[in-house]
């Protein structure tokens, strides 16, 4: 059975925009708009979709990088999303990020001891030479050797300097990772690599991912369940195999069948949308995707539909199911 | 097959870093054909890109083509002044980048951008180069042309920004369109609609298309033949169907076991061990025998040659050499 971890419910983040003549009529960007999952324990669970739907914004709510608009984030009974302060702070030590470009979120001035480190420091491990074995038991976790602690990040290729990322996300023994796009700034020979090795210290430690990603053939490999955003919503949530072999949303199965598959003996029927991603500042009313739905009806332009559970587990937010 | 269009021989680039010189390509021959797409395929520093911008001698100041030969239709482009290249180039010879943004000039309006190619190299008045350029936009599927043609690239998203650099780029009806990774900043849905519209110039137009990437899906979908390059040379050249069949280099192995399939649900993924080495500390040898899981002696003190297999491919590795002097 299993165990959740953290529940999200009804998650919103609007940002304030202003539009109109000298921008006096203000509107709000609604980068998430009342989301629900539940992460449960030891699983990854996939974050998928394209760019400006919100996945980010939604990982980054969980680590409290973004102040939520509204909704919870329950962990271990408590509601991080209401948290502040040292309390936020305490708590927050259980989840890690894990960033896209191991370029930017990586100091320069620092040696990779100190950025593994600073974790430690933060949370109060106060002994110099236990801070310095644990650092050292990280690198050799995932797969550096601990001679080179004292060199700088720039000194490090992409790949590795992702598995300094992901040793800094480590040394607290977090139980929750959330890893955002963390293989797509990475070469093909590479990303295996780094998968691998996440997938490796998921067995060893028990982690639980959120992992975060725009490839869907990436995220089939990794997750158990994936959820399909589109313009801040949640489209559909299933297991990675009822997703994948018989996704239900109209936007799901245009988006598995745009997928380019290494062979060329696959030929597919594509389904090309027509149109660009609208802007989330002014998304269409009804169903955010029914501007591109090659199976859009008339209630769709209108109403917002309820997301349904249509199988055990399978579930979809669309009005030919309802 | 066509006639040859493209003929690259034994093509050296080299970059001048203070006293370094770094071969960034290094020894590259291949050949395209009228109409035909090729994919060029490899990992950061592999001098994909760097083959590409020799091609249409856009090198910066840095780099230079020490050595070979270029030959378009007949005509060696290394030996032509920079005023006969600039008629090829974005005639007969164009380009579409990977960051739409950066190659679109952010002050000019789009339809200003697109006319100037096309009065640079026809005579036409100012009112039929517009004309044209509000054709061709819409037969990049790009709606409201009349109206685009006076907006900025800002104001357009950017699957409609690589339409509009596509759309540029085929203006002159070029024979060879050399497209540097047209789809990897774009979202998948996005992708799909610029591949079906670079196919659709491919049938229609008879446009010779060289396709850059490293994305293996892509390549299986566009491609006829594929060139695999590494650390500036090529490995391993073959036509699409064996490549994904019966990969030879243990590089490109390794590259398609690095990439996941969809529906094919593995529990690890393979992968290639190490690094890419950087320029300046090239192995002695064979560059992919430091990472390779069947290097030999012999790959680590020569350097093997691009020699022919039975299947009619082209492959760069000491494996198939030895078979064959058995």
């Amino acid at each position: 059975m299993p165990e959740p971890l953290v529940q999200v419910k009804n998650l919103k983040k609007y940002y304030p925009a202003q539009s109109g003549i000298l921008g006096l009529k203000k509107v709000a960007v609604k980068a998430v708009d009342g989301i629900s999952f539940t992460l449960n324990r030891g699983e990854t669970f996939g974050l998928v979709g394209e760019s400006g739907c919100g996945k980010s914004t939604t990982g980054r709510m969980l680590m409290h990088l973004t102040e939520p608009t509204d909704g919870q984030i329950i962990f271990e009974g408590k509601d991080l999303a209401s948290l502040k302060g040292e309390e936020l702070r305490s708590e927050r030590r259980h989840f890690q990020m894990i960033f896209q470009d191991p370029y930017a979120s990586l100091s320069p001035r620092m040696s990779v001891r100190a950025i593994i480190e600073e974790p430690l420091i933060i949370h109060g491990v106060k002994d110099k030479s236990e801070r310095r074995e644990r650092v050292d038991r990280m690198m050799e976790l995932v797969g550096l050797n601990s001679d080179q602690a004292d060199r700088y990040s720039y000194e490090f290729s992409g790949g590795q300097r992702q598995r300094i990322g992901i040793a800094r996300a480590l040394v607290l023994n977090p139980d929750l990772i959330i890893a955002d796009e963390p293989v797509s700034a990475l070469d093909v020979s590479i990303q295996s690599q780094i998968v691998n090795l996440l997938q490796d210290l998921q067995d060893q430690l028990g982690l639980t991912y959120l992992f975060i990603a725009h490839d869907l053939s990436v995220i089939e490999h990794i997750s158990n369940r994936i959820a399909v955003m589109y313009l801040g919503r949640i489209m559909e949530l299933a297991g990675k195999k009822s997703l994948y072999a018989e996704p239900l949303h109209p936007y799901t199965q245009a988006l598995i069948s745009a997928i380019p598959i290494p062979d060329p003996q696959i030929k597919r029927e594509k389904i090309v949308l027509k149109g660009d991603i609208p802007s989330p500042a002014n998304p269409p009313a009804g169903c955010p995707f029914h501007t591109r739905c090659p199976k859009a009806m008339d209630i769709c332009r209108t109403v917002r539909p309820e997301t349904i559970e249509k199988q055990p587990g399978h579930f979809v937010a669309c009005h030919l199911y309802n | 097959m066509g006639q040859p269009l493209l003929e690259v021989s034994h093509l050296q680039t080299t970059f001048f870093d203070g006293k370094q010189a770094l071969n960034a390509v290094d020894d590259v021959s291949f050949t395209i054909h009228e109409g035909e797409t090729v994919g060029l395929v490899g990992e950061s520093g592999c001098g994909k890109s760097v083959t590409s911008l020799s091609i249409m001698r856009l090198l910066s100041s840095g780099g230079k083509i020490m050595n070979g030969s270029i030959h378009f239709n007949g005509q060696n482009l290394l030996a032509l002044s920079e005023k006969e290249m600039r008629n090829i180039r974005g005639n007969e010879i164009a380009m579409v980048f990977q960051e739409p943004m950066t190659s679109l000039n952010p002050v000019y309006k789009i339809g200003k951008q697109i006319d100037e190619a096309i009065i640079y190299h026809n005579k036409v008045t100012k009112k039929e180069a517009r004309q044209r350029t509000i054709e061709t936009l819409k037969n990049v599927g790009i709606p409201r042309a009349e109206e685009i043609v006076r907006e900025y690239p800002f104001q357009l998203s950017g699957g409609m920004r690589q339409r509009v650099m596509i759309a540029m780029a085929m203006v002159c009806k070029p024979k060879l369109l050399i497209a540097d990774e047209p789809t990897t900043a774009l979202d998948v849905t996005i992708q799909a609609q610029i591949l079906d519209l670079m196919r659709e110039l491919n049938k229609k137009n008879g446009t010779a298309i060289l396709l850059i990437t490293h994305d293996l899906g892509v390549v299986a979908e566009m491609c006829e033949r594929v060139i695999v390059m590494y650390c500036g040379k090529v490995v391993e050249e073959t036509d699409v169907q064996s490549l994904f069949a019966h990969p030879h280099h243990p590089y490109t192995q390794g590259l398609l076991a690095s990439t996941p399939k969809l529906g094919e649900h593995a529990e690890r993924l393979g992968s290639i061990k190490g690094n890419v080495p950087s320029l300046n500390h090239l192995p002695k040898g064979c560059r992919f025998a430091p990472r390779c899981p069947k290097a030999m002696a012999i790959c680590r003190e020569q350097v093997p040659a691009l020699e022919a297999l039975d299947d009619g491919g082209l492959c760069r590795c000491f494996l198939y050499q030895a078979k064959k002097a058995r």
